[in-house]
Protein backbone atom coordinates (compact mmCIF):
# COMPACT_ATOMS: atom_id res chain seq x y z
CA UNK A 1 0.00 0.00 0.00
CA UNK A 2 2.61 2.03 1.21
CA UNK A 3 4.32 2.15 -2.40
CA UNK A 4 1.49 1.21 -4.78
CA UNK A 5 0.71 3.74 -7.08
CA UNK A 6 -2.21 5.80 -5.22
CA UNK A 7 -5.13 7.29 -6.79
CA UNK A 8 -4.54 10.55 -5.48
CA UNK A 9 -1.12 11.82 -7.99
CA UNK A 10 0.05 13.34 -5.24
CA UNK A 11 3.58 12.69 -6.06
CA UNK A 12 2.85 14.92 -9.66
CA UNK A 13 2.80 17.98 -7.59
CA UNK A 14 5.02 21.05 -7.69
CA UNK A 15 4.43 21.80 -4.01
CA UNK A 16 5.69 19.03 -2.45
CA UNK A 17 8.81 18.34 -4.86
CA UNK A 18 10.72 20.43 -2.08
CA UNK A 19 8.90 18.49 0.77
CA UNK A 20 11.81 15.88 1.08
CA UNK A 21 14.56 19.05 1.36
CA UNK A 22 12.52 21.08 3.68
CA UNK A 23 12.39 17.62 5.72
CA UNK A 24 15.75 16.64 5.76
CA UNK A 25 17.20 20.54 7.04
CA UNK A 26 14.44 20.37 9.62
CA UNK A 27 15.73 16.89 10.74
CA UNK A 28 19.51 17.88 10.34
CA UNK A 29 18.40 21.01 12.75
CA UNK A 30 16.58 18.70 15.21
CA UNK A 31 19.19 16.10 15.33
CA UNK A 32 22.15 18.23 16.26
CA UNK A 33 19.76 19.98 18.69
CA UNK A 34 18.83 16.41 20.31
CA UNK A 35 22.32 15.79 20.19
CA UNK A 36 23.67 18.22 21.98
CA UNK A 37 21.04 18.86 24.57
CA UNK A 38 22.44 14.79 25.25
CA UNK A 39 25.89 16.03 25.47
CA UNK A 40 25.10 18.55 27.50
CA UNK A 41 22.62 16.80 29.33
CA UNK A 42 25.63 14.23 30.72
CA UNK A 43 27.84 16.57 31.11
CA UNK A 44 25.43 18.08 34.06
CA UNK A 45 25.30 14.87 35.30
CA UNK A 46 28.94 14.21 35.38
CA UNK A 47 29.73 17.91 36.63
CA UNK A 48 26.43 17.58 39.08
CA UNK A 49 27.62 14.24 40.64
CA UNK A 50 31.23 15.68 41.43
CA UNK A 51 29.36 18.62 43.27
CA UNK A 52 27.54 16.16 45.30
CA UNK A 53 30.41 13.68 45.76
CA UNK A 54 33.46 15.64 46.06
CA UNK A 55 35.04 18.59 48.06
CA UNK A 56 38.70 20.22 47.82
CA UNK A 57 40.64 21.20 50.70
CA UNK A 58 43.46 23.78 50.59
CA UNK A 59 46.29 24.47 53.26
CA UNK A 60 48.03 27.31 52.86
CA UNK A 61 51.94 27.01 53.16
CA UNK A 62 53.73 27.79 56.32
CA UNK A 63 54.47 31.44 56.80
CA UNK A 64 58.50 32.72 57.17
CA UNK A 65 61.31 31.31 55.69
CA UNK A 66 62.69 28.27 56.71
CA UNK A 67 65.10 25.41 55.39
CA UNK A 68 63.42 23.01 53.20
CA UNK A 69 62.96 19.70 55.19
CA UNK A 70 62.16 22.15 58.42
CA UNK A 71 59.20 23.72 56.24
CA UNK A 72 58.45 19.81 54.97
CA UNK A 73 57.86 19.18 58.21
CA UNK A 74 55.58 21.92 59.09
CA UNK A 75 53.69 21.14 56.12
CA UNK A 76 53.01 17.70 57.44
CA UNK A 77 51.97 19.35 61.11
CA UNK A 78 49.28 20.98 59.09
CA UNK A 79 48.48 18.61 56.77
CA UNK A 80 47.57 15.56 59.95
CA UNK A 81 45.77 18.20 61.76
CA UNK A 82 43.34 18.49 58.84
CA UNK A 83 43.20 14.87 58.23
CA UNK A 84 42.22 14.26 61.96
CA UNK A 85 39.55 16.79 61.14
CA UNK A 86 38.04 15.46 58.11
CA UNK A 87 38.60 12.00 59.25
CA UNK A 88 36.48 12.97 62.81
CA UNK A 89 34.00 14.60 60.52
CA UNK A 90 30.75 12.45 59.63
CA UNK A 91 30.08 11.70 55.31
CA UNK A 92 33.74 12.28 54.68
CA UNK A 93 34.19 8.91 53.02
CA UNK A 94 38.15 9.60 51.86
CA UNK A 95 40.91 12.26 51.66
CA UNK A 96 43.67 12.20 49.54
CA UNK A 97 46.63 14.45 49.30
CA UNK A 98 47.67 15.81 45.91
CA UNK A 99 51.18 15.49 44.86
CA UNK A 100 53.29 19.01 44.99
CA UNK A 101 54.20 17.46 41.23
CA UNK A 102 50.21 17.12 40.65
CA UNK A 103 49.59 20.74 42.42
CA UNK A 104 52.53 22.33 40.17
CA UNK A 105 50.89 20.97 37.00
CA UNK A 106 47.66 22.45 37.98
CA UNK A 107 49.34 26.59 38.17
CA UNK A 108 52.26 25.54 35.46
CA UNK A 109 50.01 27.34 33.05
CA UNK A 110 49.81 30.89 34.96
CA UNK A 111 53.56 30.51 37.39
CA UNK A 112 55.31 28.73 35.27
CA UNK A 113 57.50 24.90 34.94
CA UNK A 114 59.85 26.14 36.77
CA UNK A 115 58.60 23.83 39.98
CA UNK A 116 61.43 24.52 42.44
CA UNK A 117 61.08 28.54 42.07
CA UNK A 118 57.25 28.46 43.34
CA UNK A 119 57.55 24.99 45.25
CA UNK A 120 57.12 27.02 48.79
CA UNK A 121 54.61 28.87 47.71
CA UNK A 122 51.97 25.91 46.61
CA UNK A 123 49.12 25.04 49.00
CA UNK A 124 48.68 21.28 50.19
CA UNK A 125 45.81 20.38 48.57
CA UNK A 126 43.31 17.44 49.44
CA UNK A 127 40.74 15.79 47.05
CA UNK A 128 38.10 14.80 49.36
CA UNK A 129 35.00 12.03 48.72
CA UNK A 130 32.05 12.50 50.70
CA UNK A 131 28.65 10.27 50.47
CA UNK A 132 26.71 12.11 48.66
CA UNK A 133 23.59 10.31 50.45
CA UNK A 134 24.84 12.31 53.93
CA UNK A 135 24.24 16.43 54.21
CA UNK A 136 27.86 17.68 55.07
CA UNK A 137 28.08 20.67 57.02
CA UNK A 138 30.00 22.70 55.22
CA UNK A 139 30.10 26.05 57.43
CA UNK A 140 31.03 23.78 60.15
CA UNK A 141 33.60 21.83 58.78
CA UNK A 142 35.34 25.33 57.00
CA UNK A 143 35.15 26.76 60.78
CA UNK A 144 36.75 23.33 62.20
CA UNK A 145 39.21 23.19 59.64
CA UNK A 146 40.29 27.02 60.08
CA UNK A 147 40.70 26.46 63.91
CA UNK A 148 42.85 23.45 63.08
CA UNK A 149 45.00 25.39 60.31
CA UNK A 150 44.08 29.33 60.46
CA UNK A 151 43.50 29.71 56.53
CA UNK A 152 42.58 26.77 55.57
CA UNK A 153 39.31 26.82 52.74
CA UNK A 154 37.01 24.37 51.91
CA UNK A 155 35.80 24.52 48.19
CA UNK A 156 33.00 22.74 47.22
CA UNK A 157 33.37 23.96 43.37
CA UNK A 158 29.75 25.42 44.05
CA UNK A 159 30.44 28.82 42.91
CA UNK A 160 31.86 28.62 39.29
CA UNK A 161 30.50 24.95 38.75
CA UNK A 162 27.20 26.68 39.60
CA UNK A 163 27.12 29.32 37.13
CA UNK A 164 28.70 26.54 34.40
CA UNK A 165 25.43 24.38 35.51
CA UNK A 166 23.37 27.31 34.94
CA UNK A 167 25.17 28.05 31.29
CA UNK A 168 24.57 23.92 30.40
CA UNK A 169 21.03 24.51 32.04
CA UNK A 170 20.16 27.29 29.35
CA UNK A 171 21.64 25.75 25.89
CA UNK A 172 20.00 22.73 26.86
CA UNK A 173 16.73 25.33 27.02
CA UNK A 174 17.71 27.00 23.91
CA UNK A 175 18.30 23.30 22.00
CA UNK A 176 14.36 22.22 23.52
CA UNK A 177 13.05 25.67 21.91
CA UNK A 178 14.52 24.84 18.22
CA UNK A 179 13.39 21.00 18.42
CA UNK A 180 9.75 22.60 19.04
CA UNK A 181 10.38 25.47 16.48
CA UNK A 182 11.27 22.81 13.93
CA UNK A 183 8.36 20.98 14.92
CA UNK A 184 5.77 23.88 14.61
CA UNK A 185 7.85 25.00 11.36
CA UNK A 186 7.21 21.05 10.39
CA UNK A 187 3.61 20.57 10.95
CA UNK A 188 2.62 24.28 9.40
CA UNK A 189 4.86 23.43 6.11
CA UNK A 190 2.88 19.88 5.81
CA UNK A 191 -0.59 21.48 6.76
CA UNK A 192 0.44 24.14 3.52
CA UNK A 193 1.14 21.70 1.53
CA UNK A 194 -1.54 19.10 2.38
CA UNK A 195 -4.37 21.79 1.63
CA UNK A 196 -2.71 23.06 -1.65
CA UNK A 197 -2.43 19.55 -2.72
CA UNK A 198 -6.52 18.91 -1.44
CA UNK A 199 -7.35 22.00 -3.91
CA UNK A 200 -4.99 20.48 -6.66
CA UNK A 201 -6.84 17.18 -6.82
CA UNK A 202 -10.12 18.51 -5.67
CA UNK A 203 -11.78 16.32 -9.02
CA UNK A 204 -10.07 12.89 -8.20
CA UNK A 205 -10.97 13.47 -4.65
CA UNK A 206 -14.75 14.32 -5.74
CA UNK A 207 -14.42 11.59 -8.05
CA UNK A 208 -13.58 8.92 -5.02
CA UNK A 209 -16.60 10.22 -2.79
CA UNK A 210 -18.72 9.71 -6.07
CA UNK A 211 -17.31 6.02 -5.65
CA UNK A 212 -17.96 5.36 -1.70
CA UNK A 213 -14.53 6.02 -0.62
CA UNK A 214 -14.91 7.31 2.68
CA UNK A 215 -12.64 10.23 4.38
CA UNK A 216 -10.50 7.80 6.16
CA UNK A 217 -9.63 6.23 2.16
CA UNK A 218 -8.64 9.30 1.33
CA UNK A 219 -7.22 10.70 4.30
CA UNK A 220 -4.49 7.41 4.19
CA UNK A 221 -3.21 8.41 0.71
CA UNK A 222 -2.38 11.96 1.81
CA UNK A 223 -1.02 10.12 5.14
CA UNK A 224 1.06 7.62 3.16
CA UNK A 225 2.39 10.29 0.89
CA UNK A 226 3.83 12.29 3.78
CA UNK A 227 5.27 9.05 5.48
CA UNK A 228 6.63 9.15 1.57
CA UNK A 229 8.47 12.51 1.49
CA UNK A 230 9.12 12.33 5.50
CA UNK A 231 11.08 9.34 5.56
CA UNK A 232 13.30 9.94 2.46
CA UNK A 233 13.92 13.84 3.54
CA UNK A 234 14.18 12.53 7.01
CA UNK A 235 16.73 9.54 5.96
CA UNK A 236 18.91 12.35 3.66
CA UNK A 237 18.98 14.81 7.03
CA UNK A 238 19.64 12.29 9.51
CA UNK A 239 22.50 10.95 7.78
CA UNK A 240 23.69 14.22 7.32
CA UNK A 241 23.43 15.32 10.86
CA UNK A 242 25.33 11.93 12.33
CA UNK A 243 27.79 12.85 9.80
CA UNK A 244 28.29 16.34 11.38
CA UNK A 245 28.20 14.70 15.01
CA UNK A 246 31.09 11.97 13.79
CA UNK A 247 33.44 15.09 13.16
CA UNK A 248 33.17 17.01 16.20
CA UNK A 249 33.12 13.87 18.43
CA UNK A 250 36.47 13.67 16.17
CA UNK A 251 37.90 16.86 16.66
CA UNK A 252 36.60 16.91 20.23
CA UNK A 253 38.94 13.71 21.20
CA UNK A 254 41.55 15.23 19.43
CA UNK A 255 41.49 18.26 22.41
CA UNK A 256 42.66 17.03 25.45
CA UNK A 257 40.39 19.36 27.85
CA UNK A 258 38.32 18.51 30.89
CA UNK A 259 35.81 21.89 29.92
CA UNK A 260 35.42 20.68 26.40
CA UNK A 261 32.83 17.83 26.52
CA UNK A 262 32.67 15.21 24.75
CA UNK A 263 30.59 13.93 22.28
CA UNK A 264 29.96 9.90 24.22
CA UNK A 265 26.66 8.78 23.41
CA UNK A 266 25.20 5.66 24.41
CA UNK A 267 23.16 2.99 23.16
CA UNK A 268 20.04 4.68 24.43
CA UNK A 269 21.29 7.77 23.76
CA UNK A 270 21.37 7.02 19.60
CA UNK A 271 18.31 5.68 20.34
CA UNK A 272 16.80 8.90 21.09
CA UNK A 273 18.71 10.60 18.63
CA UNK A 274 17.30 8.15 16.33
CA UNK A 275 13.89 9.01 17.69
CA UNK A 276 13.75 12.26 15.65
CA UNK A 277 12.98 10.37 12.20
CA UNK A 278 10.46 8.08 13.70
CA UNK A 279 9.29 11.63 15.48
CA UNK A 280 8.99 13.41 12.27
CA UNK A 281 7.40 10.49 10.21
CA UNK A 282 4.47 10.23 12.61
CA UNK A 283 4.23 14.02 13.31
CA UNK A 284 3.90 14.60 8.80
CA UNK A 285 1.58 11.26 8.77
CA UNK A 286 -0.82 12.77 11.78
CA UNK A 287 -0.74 16.38 10.57
CA UNK A 288 -1.74 15.45 6.82
CA UNK A 289 -4.30 13.12 8.01
CA UNK A 290 -6.08 15.80 10.19
CA UNK A 291 -5.88 18.22 7.87
CA UNK A 292 -7.65 16.02 4.83
CA UNK A 293 -9.83 14.47 7.45
CA UNK A 294 -10.97 18.24 9.03
CA UNK A 295 -10.62 19.60 5.59
CA UNK A 296 -13.46 16.86 3.79
CA UNK A 297 -15.51 17.00 6.75
CA UNK A 298 -16.22 20.52 6.20
CA UNK A 299 -17.62 19.17 2.33
CA UNK A 300 -20.84 18.46 1.94
CA UNK B 1 -34.51 0.88 -5.47
CA UNK B 2 -35.20 4.90 -6.19
CA UNK B 3 -38.07 7.43 -5.69
CA UNK B 4 -37.86 10.60 -6.02
CA UNK B 5 -40.82 13.14 -4.43
CA UNK B 6 -41.67 16.40 -6.06
CA UNK B 7 -37.73 17.23 -6.31
CA UNK B 8 -37.11 20.34 -8.00
CA UNK B 9 -33.30 21.82 -8.34
CA UNK B 10 -31.87 25.29 -8.87
CA UNK B 11 -28.04 25.76 -8.70
CA UNK B 12 -27.95 29.19 -6.08
CA UNK B 13 -30.56 31.56 -7.37
CA UNK B 14 -30.47 30.20 -11.00
CA UNK B 15 -33.53 28.97 -12.86
CA UNK B 16 -34.76 25.56 -11.95
CA UNK B 17 -33.26 22.58 -13.95
CA UNK B 18 -36.20 20.44 -12.13
CA UNK B 19 -39.11 21.10 -11.21
CA UNK B 20 -41.42 18.70 -9.42
CA UNK B 21 -39.93 15.68 -10.48
CA UNK B 22 -41.71 12.45 -9.20
CA UNK B 23 -41.18 8.53 -10.25
CA UNK B 24 -39.60 5.76 -8.64
CA UNK B 25 -37.31 2.54 -10.48
CA UNK B 26 -38.17 -0.53 -8.84
CA UNK B 27 -35.59 -2.90 -8.24
CA UNK B 28 -34.29 -4.88 -10.86
CA UNK B 29 -35.59 -2.42 -13.38
CA UNK B 30 -34.08 -1.01 -16.91
CA UNK B 31 -35.40 2.38 -17.65
CA UNK B 32 -33.54 5.29 -19.77
CA UNK B 33 -33.68 8.85 -19.07
CA UNK B 34 -33.98 11.29 -21.85
CA UNK B 35 -34.45 14.79 -23.05
CA UNK B 36 -32.77 17.44 -25.09
CA UNK B 37 -29.43 18.42 -24.11
CA UNK B 38 -29.70 21.15 -20.82
CA UNK B 39 -32.98 18.86 -19.96
CA UNK B 40 -31.20 18.23 -16.59
CA UNK B 41 -30.22 14.40 -17.25
CA UNK B 42 -26.89 14.97 -15.93
CA UNK B 43 -27.97 16.51 -12.49
CA UNK B 44 -30.76 13.93 -11.92
CA UNK B 45 -28.07 11.52 -12.12
CA UNK B 46 -26.05 13.49 -9.45
CA UNK B 47 -29.30 13.98 -7.49
CA UNK B 48 -29.64 10.24 -7.43
CA UNK B 49 -25.37 9.47 -7.04
CA UNK B 50 -26.23 11.85 -3.55
CA UNK B 51 -23.50 14.59 -5.44
CA UNK B 52 -26.36 17.14 -5.15
CA UNK B 53 -29.19 17.76 -3.00
CA UNK B 54 -32.43 19.20 -3.86
CA UNK B 55 -33.71 22.11 -3.43
CA UNK B 56 -37.47 20.97 -2.79
CA UNK B 57 -38.63 17.32 -2.66
CA UNK B 58 -37.25 14.04 -1.50
CA UNK B 59 -34.66 11.61 -2.67
CA UNK B 60 -34.36 7.79 -1.96
CA UNK B 61 -31.77 5.88 -2.69
CA UNK B 62 -31.80 2.09 -2.26
CA UNK B 63 -34.45 2.52 0.45
CA UNK B 64 -32.59 5.41 2.15
CA UNK B 65 -33.74 9.17 2.34
CA UNK B 66 -30.70 10.81 1.14
CA UNK B 67 -31.46 13.74 3.67
CA UNK B 68 -30.79 11.55 6.70
CA UNK B 69 -27.66 9.99 5.55
CA UNK B 70 -24.86 11.49 7.42
CA UNK B 71 -20.99 10.76 5.74
CA UNK B 72 -20.25 7.54 6.31
CA UNK B 73 -23.71 5.83 5.11
CA UNK B 74 -23.62 7.85 2.11
CA UNK B 75 -20.12 6.76 1.25
CA UNK B 76 -21.80 3.11 1.78
CA UNK B 77 -24.57 4.14 -0.49
CA UNK B 78 -22.31 5.28 -3.45
CA UNK B 79 -20.36 2.04 -3.22
CA UNK B 80 -23.24 0.23 -4.56
CA UNK B 81 -24.16 2.26 -7.01
CA UNK B 82 -21.91 1.93 -10.23
CA UNK B 83 -21.75 5.63 -12.13
CA UNK B 84 -20.62 5.93 -15.65
CA UNK B 85 -19.82 9.42 -16.13
CA UNK B 86 -20.55 11.80 -19.71
CA UNK B 87 -16.69 12.29 -19.32
CA UNK B 88 -15.46 9.32 -18.16
CA UNK B 89 -13.96 10.69 -15.68
CA UNK B 90 -10.78 8.63 -15.21
CA UNK B 91 -7.91 9.04 -13.05
CA UNK B 92 -4.99 9.62 -16.11
CA UNK B 93 -1.94 8.33 -14.18
CA UNK B 94 -3.17 4.82 -13.24
CA UNK B 95 -3.64 2.08 -15.98
CA UNK B 96 -6.30 0.81 -17.49
CA UNK B 97 -6.68 -2.18 -15.29
CA UNK B 98 -5.70 -0.19 -12.23
CA UNK B 99 -8.47 2.16 -12.84
CA UNK B 100 -11.50 -0.90 -13.50
CA UNK B 101 -9.74 -1.95 -10.13
CA UNK B 102 -10.29 0.81 -8.12
CA UNK B 103 -14.31 0.17 -7.24
CA UNK B 104 -12.88 -3.28 -5.68
CA UNK B 105 -10.45 -1.86 -3.47
CA UNK B 106 -13.29 0.64 -2.00
CA UNK B 107 -15.32 -2.20 -0.77
CA UNK B 108 -12.11 -3.87 -0.07
CA UNK B 109 -11.41 -6.61 -2.72
CA UNK B 110 -8.62 -6.91 -3.73
CA UNK B 111 -5.99 -9.75 -5.40
CA UNK B 112 -5.36 -11.85 -8.18
CA UNK B 113 -8.79 -13.37 -8.17
CA UNK B 114 -10.61 -10.04 -8.64
CA UNK B 115 -7.96 -8.90 -10.85
CA UNK B 116 -8.51 -12.13 -12.93
CA UNK B 117 -12.11 -10.72 -12.83
CA UNK B 118 -11.03 -7.38 -14.35
CA UNK B 119 -8.66 -8.73 -17.24
CA UNK B 120 -11.70 -10.89 -18.32
CA UNK B 121 -14.02 -7.72 -17.93
CA UNK B 122 -11.65 -5.61 -19.99
CA UNK B 123 -11.40 -8.31 -22.64
CA UNK B 124 -15.04 -8.54 -23.03
CA UNK B 125 -15.41 -5.01 -23.94
CA UNK B 126 -12.47 -5.36 -25.98
CA UNK B 127 -9.72 -4.02 -24.00
CA UNK B 128 -7.91 -7.08 -23.45
CA UNK B 129 -4.42 -5.66 -25.11
CA UNK B 130 -4.48 -2.34 -23.58
CA UNK B 131 -4.87 -3.28 -19.94
CA UNK B 132 -1.33 -1.48 -18.89
CA UNK B 133 -2.05 1.43 -20.84
CA UNK B 134 -2.85 5.39 -19.13
CA UNK B 135 -6.11 6.40 -20.12
CA UNK B 136 -4.65 9.92 -22.05
CA UNK B 137 -3.14 7.58 -24.83
CA UNK B 138 -6.55 5.73 -25.64
CA UNK B 139 -9.29 6.79 -27.83
CA UNK B 140 -12.86 8.61 -26.86
CA UNK B 141 -14.37 5.51 -27.69
CA UNK B 142 -11.53 3.29 -25.39
CA UNK B 143 -11.86 5.58 -22.77
CA UNK B 144 -15.82 5.33 -22.41
CA UNK B 145 -15.14 1.76 -22.53
CA UNK B 146 -12.88 1.89 -19.66
CA UNK B 147 -15.12 4.00 -17.47
CA UNK B 148 -18.49 1.37 -17.89
CA UNK B 149 -16.26 -1.11 -17.04
CA UNK B 150 -15.41 0.47 -14.16
CA UNK B 151 -19.17 0.74 -13.62
CA UNK B 152 -19.46 -2.35 -13.71
CA UNK B 153 -17.10 -3.98 -12.16
CA UNK B 154 -18.48 -4.39 -8.46
CA UNK B 155 -21.68 -5.84 -9.79
CA UNK B 156 -23.38 -2.94 -7.80
CA UNK B 157 -27.19 -2.75 -7.12
CA UNK B 158 -27.86 0.51 -9.11
CA UNK B 159 -26.16 1.54 -12.12
CA UNK B 160 -26.48 4.95 -13.61
CA UNK B 161 -25.08 5.94 -17.15
CA UNK B 162 -24.86 9.16 -18.44
CA UNK B 163 -24.39 9.47 -22.40
CA UNK B 164 -22.44 5.54 -21.81
CA UNK B 165 -22.27 5.42 -25.89
CA UNK B 166 -21.90 8.68 -26.65
CA UNK B 167 -18.30 8.42 -28.80
CA UNK B 168 -18.37 4.76 -29.40
CA UNK B 169 -19.69 3.28 -32.69
CA UNK B 170 -23.50 1.43 -33.23
CA UNK B 171 -21.51 -2.47 -32.72
CA UNK B 172 -19.86 -0.88 -29.89
CA UNK B 173 -22.87 0.36 -28.71
CA UNK B 174 -24.88 -2.78 -29.07
CA UNK B 175 -22.37 -4.87 -27.02
CA UNK B 176 -22.09 -2.33 -24.06
CA UNK B 177 -26.13 -2.18 -23.95
CA UNK B 178 -26.24 -5.97 -24.09
CA UNK B 179 -23.27 -6.05 -21.20
CA UNK B 180 -26.08 -3.63 -19.28
CA UNK B 181 -28.94 -6.00 -20.07
CA UNK B 182 -26.97 -8.98 -18.37
CA UNK B 183 -26.16 -6.71 -15.56
CA UNK B 184 -29.72 -6.12 -15.64
CA UNK B 185 -30.93 -9.83 -15.72
CA UNK B 186 -28.87 -10.60 -12.74
CA UNK B 187 -30.70 -7.83 -10.65
CA UNK B 188 -28.56 -4.77 -10.80
CA UNK B 189 -30.92 -1.76 -11.69
CA UNK B 190 -30.25 0.39 -14.50
CA UNK B 191 -30.94 4.15 -15.28
CA UNK B 192 -29.61 5.62 -18.25
CA UNK B 193 -29.23 8.84 -19.84
CA UNK B 194 -29.32 9.15 -23.05
CA UNK B 195 -30.82 11.25 -26.00
CA UNK B 196 -29.76 8.48 -28.44
CA UNK B 197 -33.13 7.51 -30.13
CA UNK B 198 -31.95 4.92 -32.38
CA UNK B 199 -30.43 3.25 -28.81
CA UNK B 200 -34.29 3.44 -27.38
CA UNK B 201 -35.79 2.35 -30.35
CA UNK B 202 -33.46 -0.89 -30.66
CA UNK B 203 -33.35 -2.08 -26.69
CA UNK B 204 -36.71 -1.73 -25.77
CA UNK B 205 -37.04 -0.29 -22.43
CA UNK B 206 -39.12 2.65 -20.14
CA UNK B 207 -38.49 5.78 -20.91
CA UNK B 208 -38.71 9.08 -18.46
CA UNK B 209 -38.28 12.33 -20.48
CA UNK B 210 -37.32 15.43 -19.53
CA UNK B 211 -38.97 18.55 -20.38
CA UNK B 212 -36.70 21.30 -22.38
CA UNK B 213 -38.12 24.55 -21.61
CA UNK B 214 -35.25 26.58 -20.18
CA UNK B 215 -35.92 27.56 -16.66
CA UNK B 216 -38.79 25.27 -16.53
CA UNK B 217 -37.77 21.84 -15.89
CA UNK B 218 -40.47 20.16 -15.49
CA UNK B 219 -41.25 16.58 -16.49
CA UNK B 220 -42.52 16.26 -20.19
CA UNK B 221 -46.10 14.62 -21.10
CA UNK B 222 -46.11 10.99 -20.62
CA UNK B 223 -44.48 8.94 -22.91
CA UNK B 224 -46.22 6.73 -25.29
CA UNK B 225 -48.24 3.82 -23.88
CA UNK B 226 -45.21 1.20 -25.36
CA UNK B 227 -42.51 2.89 -23.30
CA UNK B 228 -44.15 3.76 -19.89
CA UNK B 229 -43.11 2.11 -17.26
CA UNK B 230 -46.61 0.88 -15.17
CA UNK B 231 -47.74 3.30 -13.31
CA UNK B 232 -45.00 4.33 -11.25
CA UNK B 233 -43.28 6.93 -12.81
CA UNK B 234 -44.60 10.53 -14.28
CA UNK B 235 -41.67 11.75 -16.73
Amino acid sequence: MLFARPDIPLDQDASVRFMPWLIAFMVFLATLALTSLLVVESLVERWDRGLRAELTVQIPPPDGAAPPDVLQGLRQQRLDKVLNVLAATPGVLEAQELSQEAVGQLVEPWLGSNRAEVQAFLPNLLAVRIDPAETLDLPALQLALDRAVGGTQVDDHKRWLGALIRLARSVELGALVVLGLVAMAGAATVIFVTGASLAIHHPVIELLHLMGAEDRYIARQFQDHALRFSLRGGILGFAAAVGVIAIFAYLGEQVESAVIPRIELGMFDWAIVASVLLATCLLAMVTARCTVTRTLGTLQ
Amino acid sequence: MVRLEQVSLRYGDGPFVLRNLSFSLDPGSFHYVTGASGAGKTSLLRLITLAQRPSAGRVAVLGRDSASLNRHARAETRRRIGMVFQEFRLLDHQSVLDNVMLPMKLIGHTGPQVEHHVRELLSWVGLGDALEALPPTLSGGQQQRVAIARAVISRPNLLLADEPTGNVDDRIAARLLYLFEELNRLGTTVLIATHNEHLIEQFKHPVIRLGEAPGRRAPAPAPPAADRPEGRREA
